[in-house]
């Protein structure tokens, strides 16, 4: 009995953590998901102990990440990417910067997984700063964010098949593709014979049956993810693309979802990221934390280089540096990278605090090197 | 006041307007059209519009010499009854003067048609809108034989429509069946982009391929309410023939179409599909609004839907095909599109918003069976799926109107 108070009280905390931080986080002009993790280490290992690990915790914790990748999903439009005139830049950025992170990788001697998370993008807080500066709707703010979104998709794909092991497991993951392309043509057909049915989703009707098919679709994919033993971050995100690309639209149940995904689930997560991280050991490797910052600077603005005919040097480097934002991919992949032993706890730590300096650097690096952003600022 | 009976016309008077006619519509036309003479045949009321201040000259203007007196440069505004304006219209086109006519009997539109008339008008309105060859907007007070029309029997004229009506000190948004009252303004808007929604559609090309009887009966269906030319373009082996005025010749497809854009001959292309085809409609709607035909013999439901981010053409359409066949609906994919409810005024539709996700909305509203669909290629709002668009270009149950 007692544990399960010491359950709800450390649940309760997190909750309060949960409630604070954006308004501490609007104050002090950090992205919330930053302070969600300082947070945590606060009142984690690092230095209270308060939170403490348990069952319940870990479960919640669990499926904040599912949704935050199913969430992600439901981002991507991948009909700005095609519409998209500078594509083929877009892919060569892409390539280029995959390519120079698997280069950087190999020559340090880092697993794999370290050009994965150099080559991925915060899409969130790339929308966020355009936002902020008044650019999201001009040609260099969409180009931004269509790169933001392909390098997105592809290093979660990437993440999602890495921590895959021999041939059958990977003929399991193309299933899922599989399965995802079935749903989809099915998803189409269901609109086009029960639009009746399909409408309800999107209504305000008091069984939230929209909220209830999402959330089964989600769960549904996770579910075949762990049974063909491929990531259930996978399955989360190809539920999201699925309802994204199958739907168009439909803000109000995007609303919701997104009500409760950001409203509970995902803070846990971050919260509880950030309290099993212990600083002290992220300081011990801060040499690695600068190698880092340097490496996802340059295999950003390299490539960002291919965009200079397009905008001119200086507003491509920005680009670049703009581009090298990380959050919670990077943190949601640490965590499973940690789980399937592929880095060390204190290799977690040091890419955590990497992840925070990375989306606290990196927009401001953009802010100071875009050379005409103030006369825009809102 | 003149007088002609012996035919003496001061040489200060070249009036810019000759209006030819007697009573209050005259004196009506007079005082929204600048510098203008009356030539008014009636003695009395003659008077009655000098004792107005109104310029009138007491005439016979179907004399040669009565005409004859004033340089061609003027316009002629013809407001007298049809037989008189009509024996006026020979003399004046004589003379080489601009004419207009205001009809009291529709039906003799195609007499006025026939001597050449520059534009013949149904109101005092529209008249005044095609003089004056822009938009304008002219208040109009509302008369005791007025009283008790509603907005649906007051004739406004073909370019004309009431946008507002003042009474008792408020402006109120009008509708069809509100009632009018003495002493009401009507606030009219004439134009050409009025004249757009009320008779969209003077020359019809019907590119008949592989087409069925009922499909070319819908043509003709369309043409005979529009009032409008059917121009047949037959596939004939490789080629095209084109018949017109009783002309034929043998044209390339793109060749014809482009032609008659230049030529300002047509307003729309009716043909069948069979197929997806994207260049060929995308070629086709780049012209002229297409549409898709299925056989109907009218179009008792119309559903308009608002895809487009430039949605006046589909509006356009849809308050045309209101007003000619009624039971339109228009479906607006984004609450933003809102801002154009203004633009329903005088036309019975129904306007819905898709609240929830607008591709499904537009499904489940198509699914519901309609005659015909307006909708824009474009596409884009409303994040329609392409294949979704084109199940319902295609579908046999709807005739489809495709805009640009």
């Amino acid at each position: 009995m007692i544990e399960v108070a010491g359950e709800f009280a450390t649940i309760a905390l997190i909750s309060a953590i949960a409630f604070v931080s954006p308004i501490i986080a609007e104050r002090v002009k950090i992205p919330a998901v930053v302070l969600e993790i300082v947070l945590g280490m606060v009142f984690g290992v690092s230095f209270l102990n308060i939170i403490q690990e348990s069952e319940w915790l870990s479960f919640l914790s669990l499926f904040g990440l599912i949704f935050l990748m199913f969430l992600a999903g439901l981002e991507i439009e991948v009909e700005n990417v095609l519409r998209s005139g500078n594509l083929k830049q877009i892919v060569a950025f892409f390539s280029l910067s995959l390519s120079l992170a698997v280069v950087f990788a190999v020559l340090m001697g880092f697993d794999l997984f370290y050009a994965i998370i150099l080559t991925n993008v915060a899409v969130g807080v790339v929308v966020s700063v355009l936002r902020e500066v008044g650019l999201e709707k001009e040609n260099f703010g969409q180009i931004n964010i269509v790169t933001a979104l392909v390098s997105d998709f592809s290093t979660m794909f990437l993440l999602s098949i890495y921590f895959l092991t021999g041939l059958l497991q990977i003929a399991f993951a193309l299933m899922i593709i599989l399965v995802f392309y079935v749903a989809y043509r099915f998803g189409k057909l269901a609109i086009w014979y029960f639009p009746d049915f399909i409408s309800r989703w999107f209504s305000d009707e008091p069984s939230e049956i929209g909220v209830r098919g999402s959330l089964a679709i989600m769960i549904l994919f996770v579910g075949l993810s762990s049974l063909l033993g491929v990531e259930a971050i996978l399955g989360a995100f190809l539920a999201g693309v699925l309802l994204s690309i199958t739907f168009r639209g439909g803000r109000k149940l995007y609303d919701k979802l997104y009500g409760m995904g950001f409203g509970f689930f995902i803070p846990i997560f971050f919260i509880k990221t950030g309290s099993e991280l212990n600083i002290f050991q992220g300081i011990e490797r801060l040499d690695l934390v600068i190698i880092l910052l340097l490496a996802s600077m340059l295999v950003k603005i390299v490539p960002s280089l291919i965009f200079s005919p397009v905008f001119g040097v200086r507003k491509a480097i920005s680009m670049g540096a703009l581009q090298s934002t990380k959050l919670s991919l990077t943190v949601a992949g640490v965590a499973i990278a940690m789980t399937a032993g592929i880095i060390t706890e204190i290799e977690a730590t040091a890419l955590v605090t990497f992840t925070i300096v990375s989306c606290l650097l990196s927009p401001t690096l953009f802010q100071y090197l875009y050379p005409s952003f103030l006369p825009n600022t809102r | 006041m003149g007088n002609t009976n012996g035919i003496n016309i001061p040489e200060q008077i070249q009036p810019v307007n000759i209006i030819i006619g007697s009573g209050d519509r005259v004196g009506k036309i007079a005082s929204k059209l600048p510098e203008s003479l009356i030539i008014d045949r009636n003695p009395k009321s003659a008077a009655d519009l000098e004792l107005k201040g109104f310029n009138v000259l007491n005439a016979d203007a179907s004399n040669v010499e009565v005409l004859s007196k004033f340089d061609s440069g003027s316009k002629l505004i013809l407001a007298d009854e049809d037989e008189f304006n009509l024996k006026v219209a020979k003399i004046a086109k004589t003379l080489g003067f601009d004419v207009f006519a205001v009809v009291s009997d529709e039906e003799k539109c195609s007499l006025y048609e026939i001597e050449g008339i520059s534009k013949v008008c149904s109101s005092v309105e529209s008249l005044i809108s095609s003089v004056f060859g822009k938009t304008r907007y002219l208040e109009v007070p509302v008369s005791d034989e007025m009283e008790g029309l509603t907005l649906r029997e007051y004739d406004a004229g073909e370019d004309c429509m009431v946008v507002s009506i003042f009474r008792e000190g408020k402006i109120l948004h009008p509708f069809p069946e509100m009632k009018l009252k003495s002493g009401d303004l009507l606030g009219v808007v004439c134009g050409e982009h009025v004249r757009i929604t009320k008779n969209p559609f003077d020359n019809i090309l019907l590119l008949k391929g592989e087409m069925g009887e009922g499909e070319v009966k819908e043509a003709e269906m369309l043409a005979e309410k529009f009032s409008a030319n059917l121009i047949l373009f037959e596939k004939v082996g490789n080629a095209f023939a084109c018949v017109l005025d009783g002309y034929s010749e043998s044209f390339n497809l793109d060749e014809a179409v482009e032609m008659l854009k230049r030529s300002d001959e047509l307003d729309l292309i009716v043909t069948t599909l069979k197929e997806k085809n994207e260049k060929i409609l995308k070629d086709l709607v780049s012209k002229f609004p297409t549409l898709i035909l299925t056989g109907k013999g009218n179009y008792r439901r119309t559903l308009a839907l608002v895809n487009t981010s430039n949605p006046d053409s589909v509006i356009n359409i849809a308050k045309a095909f209101s007003r000619y066949f009624g039971g339109v609906k228009v479906l607006f994919l984004e609450e933003e599109q809102l801002k154009h409810f203004s633009k329903f005024t005088e036309t019975e539709m129904e306007v819905e918003v898709s609240k929830g996700n607008p591709m499904v909305d537009a499904v489940k509203e198509f699914k519901s069976g309609y005659d015909l669909v307006i909708l824009s290629l474009s596409n884009n709002i409303g994040n329609i799926d392409r294949d979704i668009l084109w199940k319902i270009i295609l579908d046999k149950n709807s005739s489809v109107l495709v805009v640009e």
